[in-house]
C-alpha cells in the first residue's frame, strides 16, 4: 500500500496552495488558516479537543501533526511540540510553522503529562507524541485538562497509542513518494472520523508538495 | 541545586522615601535582564541570576560576573558585591560576603555560618542555650528534637539548614513586583499589549508555561527553533535552550545556499547523526567516488545490525565539498525510498554512512 511509484498522476491545478485567511471561528475554535483548514470538518479546531492524528511510522503523520501546528501558529497562536526528539526545522518552516511561537520539549522524558500539563494555560495547540505505551486513567487525566483549559492537542500516533477515543481522527491510510531526479512530492490518503456527528470521509493530500508544503484535493464521501 | 550568582546591593537594599530606590532598582533589573532573561529581584538590594546559561554564552562565569559588575556601576553609580553558589540561600550568603563557591562547596559553606545567618535571632539564642553554634549542627539535630524543642516555624529553617529547600521562608519580597510595575506604569499582565515586538498577555502565557516547563525539565528541557544559511536540513536548523542570550536567527537569514539541497526536507532530523551501512546487491559496501559516482546500486539500507530493509528507489548522490574552518569536508547526500515506502535522507563522509533524517 506505501510502495512507490515513479508514475505522477496529475494533481488539478486549481487546488494549488491557497492561502486565504482563516474564516473568523469564533472563540470557541482555534482557527487554522487554509489549506490546514480544509482538512477539518470545521474551519478551526475546537478548544479543549483532541485530535489524534494516526499513522504506521514513517508515512507522514509527523509532517500531518506539524502541519495542523503551521496552521494554527500562522494566524498567531502559540504551540508546542512534546515527545518529538528529532524534529526537522527546516520542514517545520516550510510547512509555515512559525517558529518564534512554538515552544519544543524534545525529550520529557517520563513527564510528558505533567509538560503538558505545565503547557496547557500557556500555548492553543500542543503536539504530543507520547512514548511507546499510555495508560487509560493518565490518558483521561490528560484529556480532561486539555478540555477544561481549552487548549487543542494533537496525539501523534505513530508506534504508540492513545487508549481513549479522540475528539476528531485524521488517518493516513496510504502514503508513496514521487520523484524525478530527487524526491518531489508525497501523495497521501487521509481519512477524518470523529464523535458528533461527523461523518468519515477520506480524500488524497500532497504532503509535502515539492515547496513542503499541503496542497489539498476535494473531499469524496 | 540551580547554580546562581548573586548579586547585593546593600544601597539599593534600603527604601527610600522618595522612591528613587525603587525606580534605580527597576533600572538595574532592565539592565541585568539584557544580560540574561531569567534575571530575578529577589528583594530590595538582592538580584540573582542563573550562572549556567549565561557562563556558556558569555564564556565563563569570571566573565559574567565582571559584566554584572560593570553593569551595575554603570546604570547605579554603587559596587556591587558579588557572589556564586547553588540555591537561592546560600547564594545570597555568598554575595553578601562578595565569594564565589567551587562548585558542590555550597552544602559546606552553608553548615559553617553561625546559627544566626538562618535570619531567626530567637532561634539563634535558643540555639546557643543548647550548644548549637553553626547552621550545620542545628542541621544535625533530629527532625523529631526539633519539633519537640523549637517553635513549630523552626521546622522549615531546619530543612533549610539540611539543604532540603533551598530558600529561606522570607527571602524573597513578594509584593515587589507588582509595586515595581505601579511605579513603571506598566500594564498588568493580563493585559493586552500589542504590537512591535511588545509582550502581549499571550506571549506572557507562554512564557510562563515554558518557564514552568523550564523548571520541571531544567534549563535545556524547553527549546527554540530557528534557520541560518545552510546546506543540509541539519546545517539551516539552530536549536537554542528557551530563553538563552543567544537567539535563533530569523527566518530571512535561514534560505538555503547556493547548491543546498531542495525542498521536501525531512520532517525528522537527528542532531547526532546515526551510523547505517548501505550495500548493493552483494552486501558489499557502497561507495560515492570522487566525482558523485554509486560504486555500485545501492540495493539495501542496514539500519541496526540485523535490521536490512530493501531499496525501492534512490536519488543522489549529491556531493558537495565545504570549507569547515581550515579542513575541507566532503560529503554526499543521498534519499532512498525503502520498499515499505519510508523515504530517507542518507550521508557519506569518511568512507561512512549515516542517517540525516527521516521524511516522516
Amino acid at each position: 500500500m506505501f510502495a512507490f511509484s515513479p508514475l505522477r498522476p496529475a494533481m488539478p491545478e486549481d487546488l494549488a496552495a491557497r492561502v486565504r485567511p482563516a474564516s473568523l471561528a469564533g472563540d470557541r475554535q482555534i482557527p487554522l488558516v487554509a489549506p490546514w483548514a480544509d482538512l477539518l470538518p470545521a474551519t478551526g479546531v475546537r478548544r479543549g479537543s483532541t485530535l489524534a492524528v494516526v499513522a504506521p511510522a514513517g508515512t507522514g503523520g509527523l509532517t500531518l501533526a506539524l502541519g495542523l501546528l503551521a496552521g494554527a501558529t500562522a494566524v498567531g497562536s502559540w504551540g508546542a511540540v512534546v515527545g518529538v526528539d528529532s524534529p526537522g526545522v527546516v520542514a517545520m518552516a516550510d510547512l509555515g510553522v512559525d517558529l518564534a511561537h512554538t515552544l519544543l520539549v524534545p525529550r520529557p522524558r517520563g513527564l510528558w503529562a505533567e509538560v503538558v500539563g505545565d503547557l496547557v494555560d500557556g500555548v492553543d495547540l500542543i503536539v504530543l507524541r507520547p512514548p511507546g505505551r499510555v495508560a487509560p486513567r493518565l490518558a483521561r487525566r490528560v484529556a480532561a485538562r486539555v478540555r477544561e483549559r481549552g487548549t487543542v492537542l494533537v496525539v501523534l500516533v505513530d508506534g504508540g497509542g492513545w487508549p481513549i477515543p479522540p475528539d476528531l481522527t485524521l488517518g493516513v491510510t496510504a502514503a508513496r513518494w514521487r520523484g524525478s531526479s530527487r524526491l518531489e512530492d508525497r501523495a497521501m490518503t487521509l481519512q477524518v472520523a470523529g464523535r458528533g456527528g461527523v461523518r468519515p470521509r477520506e480524500r488524497v493530500v500532497v504532503l509535502p508538495d515539492r515547496h513542503g508544503r499541503l496542497r489539498g484535493g476535494p473531499w469524496s464521501d | 541545586m540551580e547554580r546562581l550568582i548573586g548579586v547585593w546591593v546593600e544601597a539599593l537594599s534600603v527604601e527610600s522615601v522618595d522612591g528613587t530606590t525603587l525606580r534605580t532598582s527597576q533600572r538595574l533589573l532592565e539592565a541585568l535582564d539584557v544580560l540574561c532573561p531569567f534575571t530575578e529581584l529577589v528583594r530590595l538590594g538582592l538580584y540573582t541570576l542563573p550562572s549556567r546559561g549565561p557562563s556558556r554564552f558569555f564564556g565563563g562565569e569570571g566573565r559574567v560576573l565582571d559584566l554584572v559588575a560593570t553593569t551595575v556601576r554603570e546604570v547605579t553609580g554603587y559596587e556591587a558585591s558579588l557572589g556564586a553558589a547553588e540555591g537561592l540561600f546560600v547564594a545570597e550568603l555568598a554575595a553578601r560576603a562578595g565569594v564565589v563557591l567551587a562548585p558542590g562547596a555550597s552544602d559546606a559553606y552553608r553548615r559553617d555560618q553561625p546559627l544566626a545567618a538562618l535570619g531567626r535571632p530567637d532561634l539563634a539564642a535558643l540555639g546557643r542555650r543548647l550548644g548549637l553554634r553553626t547552621v550545620g549542627d542545628f542541621a544535625d539535630l533530629a527532625p523529631a528534637r526539633v519539633a519537640e524543642r523549637f517553635p513549630a516555624a523552626a521546622g522549615l529553617l531546619h530543612r533549610l539548614a539540611r539543604g532540603e529547600i533551598g530558600e529561606a521562608p522570607d527571602q524573597r519580597d513578594v509584593r515587589l513586583a507588582s509595586r515595581l510595575a505601579r511605579l513603571t506604569g506598566a500594564p498588568r499582565a493580563d493585559e493586552q499589549r500589542g504590537f512591535l515586538g511588545q509582550r502581549g498577555a499571550a506571549d506572557e502565557r507562554a512564557h510562563a508555561a515554558a518557564l514552568r516547563v523550564r523548571r520541571r525539565l531544567g534549563e535545556d528541557g524547553v527549546v527554540v527553533a530557528g534557520l541560518r544559511g545552510g546546506r543540509t536540513p541539519h546545517d539551516r536548523a539552530v536549536l537554542v535552550p528557551w530563553g538563552a542570550p543567544a537567539r535563533p536567527a530569523g527566518a530571512d537569514a535561514g534560505a538555503p545556499w547556493p547548491g543546498g539541497l531542495r525542498a521536501p526536507a525531512p520532517a525528522v532530523v537527528f542532531a547526532h547523526p546515526v551510523a547505517i551501512e548501505v550495500v548493493d546487491a552483494q552486501d558489499q559496501p557502497v561507495r560515492v567516488d570522487g566525482r558523485g559516482r554509486w560504486s555500485a546500486a545501492p540495493a539495501r539500507v542496514v539500519l541496526a545490525p540485523g535490521t536490512r530493509r530493501a531499496i525501492a528507489w534512490c536519488a543522489g548522490p549529491w556531493p558537495s565539498v565545504e570549507r569547515w574552518w581550515a579542513a575541507p569536508r566532503r560529503r554526499a547526500h543521498a534519499q532512498v525510498v525503502l520498499e515499505d515506502g519510508e523515504a530517507l535522507l542518507v550521508a557519506a563522509e569518511s568512507r561512512r554512512w549515516w542517517l540525516a533524517g527521516v521524511y516522516d
